[in-house]
């Protein structure tokens, strides 16, 4: 029998399998977003174990059949929101009356206001606006009446998509290929199975590689990376362009004799310039890159020029 | 004041002025102007008015802020908060002395982390001369000991563990001892009674003693729960010592991965024990400290970083 228990500062979920952490919050290092993972005596902010404790037990209180698939589904979920403090965008497929949509919506809006939820649906159901309406922090929420399986959305475009197995889906298939090409290169697939095998079996069909949390014969929440998906068409590579000029510039430069330290700071100047618009684009990988490069460069002038 | 302020002597000409009822608004209210750059260490929320009128008062002037960053503190902020966005879009250099706190802030905050580690400077009245076949067999610390922060209690049950297979070596703790360690330290006694002749408190040394304790050891042991990036190490792998330490949020600089010595994971007493034994029974332990005496010098080099920060710092208006 499956449980989630809450060890010290670790979620962790149990089956036959043996034990998995799903979310360490004494690891400080691994949060890079906005919400803290813990805090002193006397401080008030919200951390992340409570914002999940929380929605958790209330989900306990309402249909405690749910409590733990829900509460999978949300530690899956802010186990990516911790790796940055960028707006996320997340899809629902099948938000049904809304009762995970509460889960999602009160996630992401805690981690980040900015963050966008679509959920998804034949039709706008009263009970999904009511309980919508009180969730406590509103990411930028939308709803979407659409064809399941071609919603009309931009590909690419999602960093999450989660397929409710509340909602029977005629077509699993189109759904999946549907939410596959509508999340980002990179982004991640959650699939919840209540009674619905054969979403459990197509889900399976299009990702061998896959997280699987069994609560019982007819229920499971599956995890995917969207990139292990067989279906999916290899993505065209970013391109960073904000930057290459100066960077072949640079190598060309470090690679030449009679080197001049005004010349070198006058590269220094460049590169700053480039970090702040990588900065300010979001773009982390490129910073830390151009910062190394930088380094290297100020190195060099201080070994070899006695700045 | 040269008793405080010991190494004045060191900087020709310099000025401290210390301020009255340390009323640092009315300073730089009338000295902005005449200030090159304000050095700031901590992202502390007394800082952010006075970085203010710094710069209201001078805008052409610098402002480094050094973090002094561990992974708690870092956690614990609430960066997005207008207050704190505004007064760290004023910081023109923000560095940390550790690679593990640059990357994960680098990638967890939208400004630029630099890298400026704590360094070396041999500050004693002595020529800074390592000889490596004057080492003796000793595991030396250097911190206050007894603190939570420190956990010398690891330590100590630490070496006691693996004391019976290293008969040859001793353990050296230089610095004051917390009161409140004084009973727990009694009832270590009763516990090894034998231990007393091999475990030695060296007190609160001066630069000389503290550099001499370095230079005779082979193995720097330390044990803390948290830390930024301590001193003591650039100070023991400048003196060539192998390096045993908890993994603390920069250990990988510590031990440059590896290379010149061993992490354990905090507050395990027995995983201490098996990488102190490791390092005292190595064959190799002679060329893991030259490794670490070559790495320290290398990269905790005082003169290269305070270059390093000055051209970061005031590089672009000497470009010229």
């Amino acid at each position: 029998m499956a449980d989630l228990k809450i060890s010290g500062s670790r979620f962790v979920y149990n089956d036959e399998k043996g034990e998995k952490v799903l979310l360490d919050c004494s690891k400080m290092l691994s949060n890079k977003s906005r919400v803290s993972m813990h805090r002193l005596p006397g401080q008030s902010h919200p951390i992340i174990p409570e914002i999940l404790i929380g929605l958790i037990q209330k989900q306990m209180n309402e249909r405690a059949e749910l409590g733990l698939p829900f509460g999978i589904i949300d530690l899956l979920l802010a186990s990516q929101l911790i790796r940055s403090a960028k707006p996320a965008r997340v899809l629902e497929y099948g938000c049904g009356q809304g009762e995970l949509s509460v889960h999602l919506a009160e996630l992401l809006g805690s981690f980040n206001e900015k963050s966008a939820l679509v959920c998804a649906y034949d039709t706008m159901e009263p009970e999904w606006m009511e309980r919508i309406s009180h969730i406590k922090h509103f990411p930028d929420i939308s709803f979407l009446a659409g064809g399941f399986g071609s919603l009309g959305l931009q590909s690419n475009s999602f960093d999450v998509v989660v397929v409710n197995g509340l909602i029977n889906y005629l077509h699993p298939y189109r759904v999946l290929a549907d939410a596959v090409q509508l999340a980002k290169k990179g982004g991640f697939l959650i699939c919840y199975t209540q009674e619905s095998p054969l979403l459990e079996s197509t889900f399976k069909l299009f990702f061998e590689k896959r997280d699987e949390y069994v609560f019982s014969p007819t229920s499971s929440v599956m995890l995917a990376n969207v990139n292990d998906c067989f279906w999916r068409e290899t993505q065209p590579p970013d391109v960073y362009t904000i930057s290459q000029a100066d960077i072949k510039e640079l190598d060309a430069l470090a690679a030449s004799k009679g080197i001049r330290g005004h010349k070198i700071m006058s590269m220094v100047k460049r590169l700053n310039h480039d970090i702040f618009l990588a900065a300010a684009q979001g773009k982390t990988e490129l910073k830390i890159e151009l910062i190394a490069k930088k380094e290297v460069l100020i190195d060099f002038m201080v070994q070899h020029m006695g700045a | 004041m040269d008793d405080e302020y010991s190494n004045l002597h060191y900087v020709k000409g310099m000025n401290l002025e210390f301020l009255p009822n340390n009323d640092k608004i009315s300073y730089l209210k009338k000295k902005s102007r005449e200030i090159d750059c304000l050095l700031l260490y901590g992202p502390y929320h007394t800082y952010f008015q006075l970085v203010d009128i710094y710069k209201q008062n001078n805008p052409r002037g610098k402002v480094s802020l050094a973090l002094d960053a561990n992974s708690g503190w870092m956690d614990r902020i609430q960066w997005a908060e207008p207050g704190f966005l505004h007064f760290m879009e004023q910081c023109n250099v923000i560095t940390v002395s550790g690679r593990t706190m640059q990357k994960h802030l680098n990638e967890k905050w939208p400004w630029a982390i630099e890298y400026i580690p704590n360094g070396f400077y041999n500050f004693s009245s002595k020529p800074w001369n390592i000889d490596f076949n004057k080492k003796e067999n000793i595991i030396l610390t250097v911190s206050r000991l007894g603190t939570p922060q420190k956990a010398t209690n690891v330590l100590l049950e630490a070496f006691a563990k693996i004391a019976e297979k290293v008969p040859g070596w001793e353990l050296h703790l230089a610095g004051g001892i917390e009161e409140s360690f004084h009973s727990w330290l009694d009832e270590f006694w009763v516990r090894f009674p034998k231990l007393k002749g091999r475990i030695r408190f060296l007190g609160s040394l001066d630069r000389d003693e503290i550099y001499a304790a370095y230079a005779g050891a082979k193995i720097f042991a330390l044990t803390s729960t948290f830390e930024g990036f301590p001193n003591v190490i650039p100070e023991a792998l400048n003196a060539g010592n192998a390096i045993a330490i908890t993994k603390i949020d920069e250990y990988r600089d510590a031990i440059d991965n590896g290379r010149c010595g061993m992490a354990s994971d905090i507050g395990d007493i027995d995983g201490f024990a098996d990488i102190l034994l490791c390092l005292c029974q190595n064959e190799k332990l002679d060329e893991i400290c030259r490794r670490a005496y070559a790495y320290g010098q290398s990269v905790y080099n005082m003169e290269k970083i305070v270059a390093r920060l000055y051209t970061l710092i005031f590089g672009e208006e000497a470009e010229g």
